[in-house]
């Protein structure tokens, strides 16, 4: 962990005080300008949003789905491994699979059209960002909901019984026995929720390229399109801000969770 | 416990660290070293001087006595002269009367070749039909009569029997390669035995009663037996590139001479022994043509090439066991795709210094997924890491990011220096990333965005707006021919490119607003003469395709466009001059005046310990060596090299035939013919490149955000500022990184 993460990443944050090659002192001269950089600012706002959006909406949908599954009486297992299959699909696939839906000559715009609606270029307007949403719910949801499957088999049986006997129904049950149950992996659940956020990138690259839709366009593309233009200071400032973002929202999270 | 836990701890973690930097960061060696003691012993190329001037072509013998025969041609082929030679340096001349009889009989000499008791044989090619000849003691002819195993299928009957290469087998027998009947055996009194592999097979040699051929499909060598007529076996044939040619050797070995080197097959063997490495000899320089190896005696080899200016060249490979197998010191050259300016600048600087290789490192090989954007990562990872290559070809990468992060070293002292050493460059190629007087990255060659066009218009079509004008009042027909708006935004942006943006480096609205409406002025002039009418586009149209040449040379346009990248590119421009009996050629109309596209981007690395080696190998790139060879991929920024390129010189016995390929039934069969053009004609070209000023890189990215942007403005869905406000938006990201 050490050698591997935190001394690269020591060498990032020396080199966010300098200028690009030339190893000059810059002090915080990179940070401003990466702060006053439009591409940094839409990305960080479409990143903020994507996370804000999807990680809640991600972590809703996969409890409810390991309730449900919970309370299924045959079949359980089958289903449990339907929901996996897209997290084992190759990033390229759901990509392609993609694009053959969505595109200007696509799937459902073939349909649209066969209806007599006209066709929309779906990945070229603001539409794009909600069908990342999409893919990237119906990519992790499987995945959270066995992490959440696995958190619920340790809340005892017994105390559903008891409620049952005092009269308390499925609703009930899950607000006042599962959802305190649970408290404790959620903190776990939400940051490994939050770090796949991350890998949708690998989808939105593979259909959009290095520049997609301004709606699609997320922090991973500016820094992948700075890399390449070997913009270090700017990639290396870049990078130590986003940290210390995850940084403090990790702490804010663990605090909160403590406090209740 | 715990006490010695953390010591233990930061220990293990020090010592890992450690290893880790003792693991990379280690200085290159040479490839070739075995323990402490470099491998050593090689083959050394030695340039040799022909007995005679002006050869413009070489046919080489070897004799049984281990000697070789040279037959050099001067005077346009006119003349022949025979020079023995025992080493390469002395030469013992023989007359070769019978060569002058056949130049009187107009016959065409194919081929020369030898018994093992040094008879010699000759094909020819006359009035439309192959003779071989046997030469007699005293210099005459004698006729075999050949028992001619004809093509059954042959598009014509001059081509039942085309014959362009004769080997004499060690048993006598006739071995021709026979255009559709691949490789057919005669015997010595010309009766027909046998013929070998499929229709096209051309490269082929013999050893003993084995004859070797090259497949069709250069997949492996196929071995058959010259008695019994029967395929014997297949040599694997993998990791060498085209263009591969087979000769005899000594020993019953074979050799198969590429540009990657020559390579021995012993007798019976399987295996190919890499003997002549190609990137130290003159093999890789892509302006020269090998004609194979001879062997005269065990472990002396002969190459002699031809030049794409008709220059004939001889040398010598001798072993040298004092010499290094690889030399000690490596120069690195990095480039995205393959080069050829490059090759021959390789080519060169290996002549001029052998102890130094030169390796050149091909970002995006044509046989890997590797895309640009990966191989530009894996780069910037090794320039970071302080492990760059010496020199990069900066072509499809971002200049000014490197320039402005202090990667590059200034090149203004070589500019300098090739300038003094009389061989003046132009100014406004070597100047394109000047800054503070200094020279960060030097343009080998540009390519010149023209148009041809009457004389009578040239005048009246000085820029895009112009352009617009006249297509409007000329709308009787195509004024600049296209198939689609993407042919007109492709072909003018590299003329309007350098209008676009303002001081920030942003989309300037008002030019870009007038880029717009100009070009949908032409095409709306001209859109209706598309064979599909107004919504017909072409799968991949591209405005330099060749096809559209034949619009303007028969009528139906009134301009042709192009980006020339040498002089042969003008060819077929000029034929259709010809055609259409007049036409002149003139910079590309647009928002910017007289603009070059800068190409072979040379820079070094500033961090590399070899900058004099590098700045030779630049200096190599820009001089009249490397600039003057005919090699199409840009005009030459050596102003000497571009009048040599004017000249033609190698062009006056060529003649160039372009038929249209269109869809439209009624276009096929459109033919352009004719001499290549004159150096009068090509003095035009370069006059019109001495002219231009104006260096512009384009931008493909940025162009395919444009193209994306306007479709519906083309289709008259939006308005001009609505597809530039799209434009804005598109391009802001990648503008504002």
């Amino acid at each position: 962990m050490g050698i591997f993460t935190l001394v690269p990443f020591a060498d990032v944050l020396k080199r966010s005080f300098f200028h690009g090659m030339s190893r000059e002192f810059a002090g915080f001269e990179n940070y401003i300008s990466v702060l006053g950089n439009e591409a940094f600012r839409l990305a960080a706002f479409n990143t903020f949003r994507f996370v804000v959006l999807c990680v809640p909406a991600l972590m809703l949908i996969s409890l409810l789905l390991s309730v449900i599954l919970s309370l299924c009486k045959f079949g359980a297992d089958f289903f449990k491994t339907t929901m996996l299959v897209p997290m084992a699909l190759p990033a390229a696939s759901v990509a392609f699979l993609w694009r053959a839906m969505f595109h200007k000559n696509g799937l459902i715009n073939r349909l649209l059209i066969f209806m007599g609606i006209g066709a929309i270029d779906f990945m070229n307007t603001d539409m794009a960002f909600y069908i990342l949403t999409v893919c990237y719910i119906w990519k992790n949801s499987g995945y959270d909901m066995v992490l959440w499957t696995a958190s619920l088999s340790n809340i005892s049986s017994s105390l559903y019984e008891a409620a049952s006997v005092d009269g308390a129904g499925h609703i009930r049950q899950f607000f006042f026995i599962t959802l305190p149950g649970l408290k404790q992996d959620f903190f776990i659940i939400g940051i490994l929720s939050l770090i796949n956020s991350f890998k949708v990138f690998r989808e939105a690259y593979l259909v959009g390229g290095s520049y997609p839709h301004t709606s699609m366009y997320m922090l991973q593309h500016l820094f992948n399109n700075w890399f390449a233009s070997l913009e270090m200071e700017k990639l290396c400032a870049g990078s130590v801000m986003v940290a210390f973002v995850i940084f403090l929202l990790i702490l804010l999270l663990k605090r909160v969770l403590k406090e209740e | 416990m715990k006490k010695i836990k953390k010591p233990l701890l930061l220990f293990v973690c020090c010592s890992a660290l450690l290893f880790l930097i003792s693991c990379g960061g280690r200085g290159k060696e040479s490839p070739a070293v075995i323990g402490e003691q470099p491998a050593m012993g090689r083959y050394v190329e030695k340039a040799l001087k022909y007995p005679a001037d002006d050869v413009e072509g070489a046919i080489k013998v070897k004799k049984s006595d281990g000697s070789l025969d040279l037959y050099l041609y001067f005077d346009q082929f006119s003349r022949c002269v025979l020079y023995n030679t025992s080493d390469g340096i002395e030469y013992e001349k023989i007359d070769v009367p019978w060569y002058e009889e056949l130049i009187e009989m107009q016959y065409d000499l194919r081929s020369i070749a030898y018994d093992s008791s040094d008879n010699k044989y000759l094909l020819i090619w006359t009035e439309g039909i192959n003779k071989v000849y046997r030469v007699t003691e005293d210099n005459k002819f004698e006729e075999i009569q050949m028992e001619w195993y004809e093509w059954k299928d042959s598009p014509s009957e001059d081509m039942k029997v085309y014959a362009d290469e004769m080997i004499v087998a060690a048993n006598g027998d006739f071995l021709l390669s026979q255009a559709g009947n691949g490789i057919v055996q005669y015997s010595p009194d010309g009766k027909f035995k046998s013929r070998y592999g499929s229709e096209y097979i051309e490269r082929f040699t013999f050893s003993g009663d084995s004859l070797f051929i090259i497949e069709e499909d250069s997949s492996q060598i196929a071995v058959y037996d010259l008695n019994t007529h029967e395929q014997k076996t297949t040599v694997n044939y993998d990791n060498m590139t085209g263009d591969a040619i087979l000769t005899a050797g000594s020993e019953g070995s074979i050799y198969l001479t590429d540009r990657s080197g020559v390579y021995r097959l012993a007798e019976g063997g399987s295996l190919w022994e890499k003997i002549i490495e190609g990137e130290l000899t003159s093999l890789s320089i892509p302006s020269m043509y090998s004609g194979g190896v001879i062997e005269t005696r065990p472990g002396e080899f002969y190459i002699s090439f031809y030049s794409s200016e008709s220059n004939s060249s001889i040398f010598k490979y001798e072993y040298d066991e004092n010499i290094s197998t690889m030399p000690g010191t490596e120069l690195t050259v990095y480039t995205l795709t393959e080069n050829s300016t490059l090759r021959q600048t390789t080519g060169e600087f290996q002549r001029k210094n052998p102890d130094i290789r030169v390796n050149i490192i091909v970002g995006i090989d044509n046989d890997s997924s590797v895309t640009k954007e990966d191989a530009v990562k894996a780069l910037n990872t090794e320039i970071i890491a302080g492990k760059g290559p010496d020199i990069i070809l900066l072509d499809g990468m971002d200049v000014d990011s490197y320039i402005s992060k202090g990667i590059l070293a200034d090149l203004s002292g070589v500019v300098k220096e090739v300038n003094e050493s009389g061989e003046k460059l132009m100014d406004s190629v070597v100047n394109t990333y000047e800054s503070d007087s200094k020279i960060f990255a030097v343009p080998a060659k540009f390519n010149a965005p023209s148009m041809w066009i009457d004389q009578e218009y040239a005048g009246s079509v000085k820029n895009l707006k112009d352009l617009a004008k006249f297509a409007k009042s000329h709308n009787d027909r195509q004024a600049v021919p296209f198939s689609s708006y993407r042919d007109l935004l492709e072909i003018f942006s590299l003329s309007s490119g350098p209008a676009w943006f303002d001081r920030d480096g942003n989309i300037d609205e008002k030019s870009m607003a007038e880029f717009l409406v100009n070009i949908k002025e032409i095409y709306d002039s001209g859109r209706k003469f598309n064979d599909g009418g107004e919504n017909s586009e072409k799968t991949d149209p591209k405005i330099t395709d060749k096809s559209y040449v034949f619009d303007w040379a028969f009528g139906r346009s009134y301009s042709y466009c192009s980006n020339l990248k040498s002089y042969n590119s003008a060819t077929s421009p000029f034929l259709a001059i010809s055609e259409r009996n007049g036409g002149v050629v003139i910079p590309l109309p647009g928002q910017a005046e007289n603009v070059l596209i800068p190409v072979n981007i040379i820079g070094i690395n500033s961090k590399t310990d070899k900058i004099d080696v590098a700045e030779e190998f630049v200096k190599i790139m820009l001089s009249s060596a490397v600039q003057n060879p005919q090699i199409y991929d840009g005009f030459p920024v050596n102003i000497k090299s571009l009048e040599h390129g004017a000249e033609g010189k190698g062009n006056e016995n060529l003649y160039f035939g372009l038929t249209n390929h269109s869809e439209s039934a009624e276009l096929i069969g459109e033919e352009l013919s004719g001499p290549m053009p004159s150096a009068q004609e090509l003095k035009k070209v370069m006059e019109m490149c001495l002219n231009l000023k104006t260096p512009y890189i384009p931008d493909d990215m940025l162009l395919e955000m444009i193209i994306d942007e306007t479709e519906e403005y083309f289709n008259g869905d939006t308005t001009v500022e609505q597809a530039v406000s799209q434009i804005k938006e598109r391009t802001k990201l990648y503008l504002s990184e």
